[in-house]
C-alpha cells in the first residue's frame, strides 16, 4: 500500500517538475496581434489612483500569474510581459489586449472583468519590467518617479492659450513629419481647460499600421517630466487626467523627438526642469541637457524652409 | 486505498497553481467566456424542484468536468442523477458538451457555437436547459429510468460585455436520436455584473468584488411538431455567485415558474473548483 502511494506520488512529482522544466523556456510573443489605433490612443482614467495598483497586484496574481508568472516573466503558456515591445505599449494598447483576448495563441478574454479591474491590471504591467545589473528598473521600464507637488502646481494653471499654441505646435510637427525617421501626430481631446488631456502621438514612420502598437504618446506639457514608459499621476489633477510616454523599440530617437519638442516649446523652463529633476529623463542628464540645447541648434539647422525656421524661433 | 487517495490529492493541491475560475453565475445561460486552456474544472450542484400539484419534490444533482482543450475550444461532461422524496433515486445519465469560440478576439456581440450529445434516460432533472413543451413526467424513477434517449442539442450563444455587465442569450435547439419528436426548441437569457468593479490591494473572501448578481430568464418554446402556448414551461431566476477563493466559486439560484406547466420553483446551488492540469506555476 504504502509503496504503491509514494509509485503515484512519484509519478506526480516528476510530472510537475518535467513541467516545471517545460516552462523554462517562454512563449514568443504573437506580433500580428496588434491593437486598433483608437484602442490605443485610451488613457488609464486610474491613473489618479495610486491605491489601484495594488488591486492590480492581486488581480494579476489570480488572473494572471499562472501563465505568465508571478512576476511577469512569462512562460511556454505566455510571453514574458517584462520584455520592450510589452512595455512600450500604451496603456490602451494593453487594456485592449487584456480585455480582448488573443483565442487562438490561448489568451483569454476578460472582459468579464470590470473595465476599471483591467485598468488596475494595466497599472500593474506597467510594475513589472526589465532590471538592470544593479536591480534598477530600466529606462524603458516604467520608473514613475514624475511626482512632485510642486512641479505639478506649476502646471496645474495651463493658461487658456495652451490651445492654440498646442495648435501651433500641430503645425510645428508638420516639420517632424517631414523627417524620414518618424511621423508625428497631435491630437487635442479635450478643451483646453482639461489641456492636461491633450497628446502627441508619434510612431516609427514607415511601419505600417500594424505597428501601431509602437506609438508612442504623451501629454504636450508633461510628458518631458516623465520618464519612459512612465505613468504619472497627481492627487491634485482632476480625476482621468494622465499621460505617459513610450518609447517605441526603434529606441532613442524617439525620446530625442519628444525631447525636442519639449525644448521648442518651454524654452527656460525646460531647463529649469531638467536641473530640477534630472532623474526623470535619461540616465545621463547632463548629456541630455546637452542634447537639448545641441537639439535646438540641430533644428534650426536641419529646418531648410525659412517659415519653419521661423516657427521655430517663435516657439523657441 | 484511502492512503493513496490522500497523498494524491494532497500533491494535487500542493502542486496547483493558483487561478480564479471564470465561473459565470448562471446555471442555465451560457456566455462567451471558455475555460481557460489546460485548466480543469471540477463542478457539483445541484437542482431541487418544488413542483405544483403537490407532486413530490425532487433533487438532481449533478457532476460537470469542464476543461479547456485551447483559447477557442472547452469540452464539458456531465454525470446526474435523481433523488425523488419517496421514490428513491438513480443515475439518469450523461452528457458531453463542446463550445467553440470562432473569432479570435473580443467583440460587441461575440458568437460561440455549442454541441452537445446526451445519453439520458426521462427521469433526468437537472434542468440545464429547458426545451420543447410540456411538464415534466412524474411516473415512478424506475419507470422513467427504463427509457433513454439520445439526444443531440445545439446551441447558439450570444454573449456580450456591455460596460461592468454581461449579457448573454442562447437560443436552443435539440433533436431527440431514439425517436422521432420533431426539433425542440428552447431559450435562455441572462445579465449579470460584479457587485465591486475596482479590486482591493488586499486579500479578501467577504468582499464586494468577489461577488457576482444577476438574472437569467428560460424556458421550452415547443417543437416544430407542435407550437402549444398551453404547454411552454418558462422561468426567471435571480443569480448570484461567490469567488470564495482563487479557485472556487459557488453559486445559487431560485427560478421562479411563470407557467402553468412550470414547477413553483427550482432552487439551484453549485460549487466550482478549478485547476490547472496542464499549467505552470
Amino acid at each position: 500500500m504504502i509503496a504503491r502511494a509514494a509509485a503515484i506520488t512519484l509519478v506526480l512529482l516528476i510530472n510537475h517538475l518535467t513541467l516545471e522544466a517545460q516552462t523554462s523556456s517562454t512563449r514568443p510573443h504573437d506580433s500580428t496581434w496588434v491593437a486598433p489605433a483608437g484602442a490605443t490612443a485610451k488613457s488609464n482614467p486610474l491613473a489618479t489612483r495610486a491605491d489601484a495598483a495594488a488591486g492590480g497586484r492581486k488581480l494579476f496574481a489570480q488572473r494572471c500569474a499562472s501563465c505568465h508568472r508571478d512576476d511577469g516573466r512569462g512562460s511556454e503558456k505566455a510571453p514574458d510581459l517584462t520584455q520592450p515591445d510589452v512595455q512600450m505599449q500604451s496603456d490602451g494598447a494593453l487594456f485592449w489586449k487584456i480585455s480582448s483576448g488573443n483565442t487562438r495563441r490561448g489568451m483569454p478574454t476578460f472582459s468579464f472583468l470590470p473595465e476599471p479591474q483591467r485598468w488596475q491590471l494595466v497599472m500593474h504591467l506597467r510594475e513589472l519590467g526589465p532590471i538592470d545589473a544593479r536591480g534598477r528598473k530600466t529606462a524603458a521600464n516604467n520608473q514613475c518617479t514624475a511626482h512632485n507637488s510642486q512641479h505639478f502646481a506649476l502646471r496645474r494653471g495651463w493658461p487658456p492659450e495652451a490651445h492654440s499654441r498646442f495648435k501651433r505646435q500641430r503645425r510645428a510637427g508638420l516639420h517632424w513629419r517631414a523627417r524620414p525617421a518618424f511621423a508625428l501626430r497631435a491630437s487635442a481631446r479635450q478643451q483646453h481647460s482639461r489641456a492636461t488631456m491633450n497628446t502627441l502621438v508619434a510612431r516609427p514612420a514607415g511601419l505600417e499600421p500594424a505597428t501601431a502598437g509602437l506609438e508612442a504618446q504623451w501629454h504636450v506639457s508633461e510628458a518631458p517630466f516623465v520618464s519612459a514608459g512612465c505613468q504619472a499621476t497627481h492627487a491634485s489633477y482632476p480625476r482621468g487626467s494622465s499621460w505617459q510616454i513610450q518609447r517605441p523599440e526603434a529606441s532613442r530617437q524617439s525620446i530625442r523627438l519628444l525631447y525636442e519638442g519639449f525644448c521648442r516649446r518651454r524654452r527656460g523652463r525646460t531647463e529649469a526642469g531638467m536641473s530640477r529633476f534630472p532623474e526623470l529623463f535619461l540616465p545621463k542628464s547632463d548629456e541630455r541637457l546637452d542634447s537639448c540645447r545641441s537639439t535646438r541648434r540641430d533644428v534650426r539647422g536641419e529646418s531648410s524652409d525659412g517659415s519653419e525656421e521661423r516657427e521655430h524661433g517663435h516657439v523657441c | 486505498m484511502f492512503a493513496i487517495r490522500l497523498v494524491a490529492l494532497v500533491v494535487c493541491v500542493t502542486f496547483a497553481v493558483p487561478a480564479l475560475a471564470q465561473e459565470r453565475a448562471y446555471f442555465v445561460t451560457y456566455d462567451h467566456y471558455l475555460e481557460e486552456p489546460g485548466n480543469l474544472e471540477i463542478a457539483v450542484a445541484t437542482t431541487t424542484g418544488v413542483p405544483k400539484s403537490n407532486r413530490a419534490s425532487y433533487t438532481a444533482p449533478w457532476l460537470e468536468l469542464e476543461y479547456g482543450f485551447t483559447g477557442w475550444w472547452t469540452g464539458e461532461l456531465y454525470l446526474e442523477g435523481v433523488t425523488t422524496r419517496g421514490d428513491g433515486n438513480g443515475f439518469t445519465g450523461w452528457r458531453f458538451e463542446n463550445r467553440f469560440r470562432p473569432l479570435k478576439s473580443e467583440h460587441r456581440i461575440n458568437p460561440v457555437l455549442y454541441v452537445e450529445y446526451e445519453s439520458l434516460n426521462e427521469a433526468s432533472r437537472i434542468q440545464k436547459e429547458i426545451v420543447g413543451a410540456g411538464g415534466l413526467p412524474f411516473e415512478p424513477i424506475d419507470e422513467l429510468r427504463e427509457e433513454h434517449a439520445h439526444e443531440l442539442e445545439a446551441k447558439l450563444i450570444l454573449s456580450s460585455a456591455a460596460g461592468v455587465w454581461n449579457v448573454a442569450e442562447n437560443i436552443i435547439v435539440e433533436r431527440n436520436l431514439s425517436e422521432d419528436e420533431g426539433v425542440e426548441w428552447g431559450y435562455s437569457v441572462g445579465a449579470s455584473r460584479p457587485l465591486g468593479t475596482i479590486a482591493s490591494g488586499r486579500e479578501c473572501h467577504v468582499c464586494r468584488e468577489n461577488f457576482i448578481i444577476g438574472v437569467e430568464a428560460y424556458g421550452g418554446l415547443g417543437s416544430t411538431e407542435a407550437f402549444d402556448r398551453q404547454n411552454q414551461r418558462h422561468y426567471v431566476a435571480p443569480v448570484i455567485g461567490w469567488h470564495i477563493t482563487g479557485r472556487s466559486t459557488f453559486k445559487a439560484s431560485t427560478a421562479f415558474g411563470l407557467t402553468e406547466r412550470s414547477d413553483r420553483y427550482l432552487l439551484r446551488f453549485g460549487f466550482a473548483y478549478e485547476l490547472p492540469v496542464r499549467g505552470v506555476r
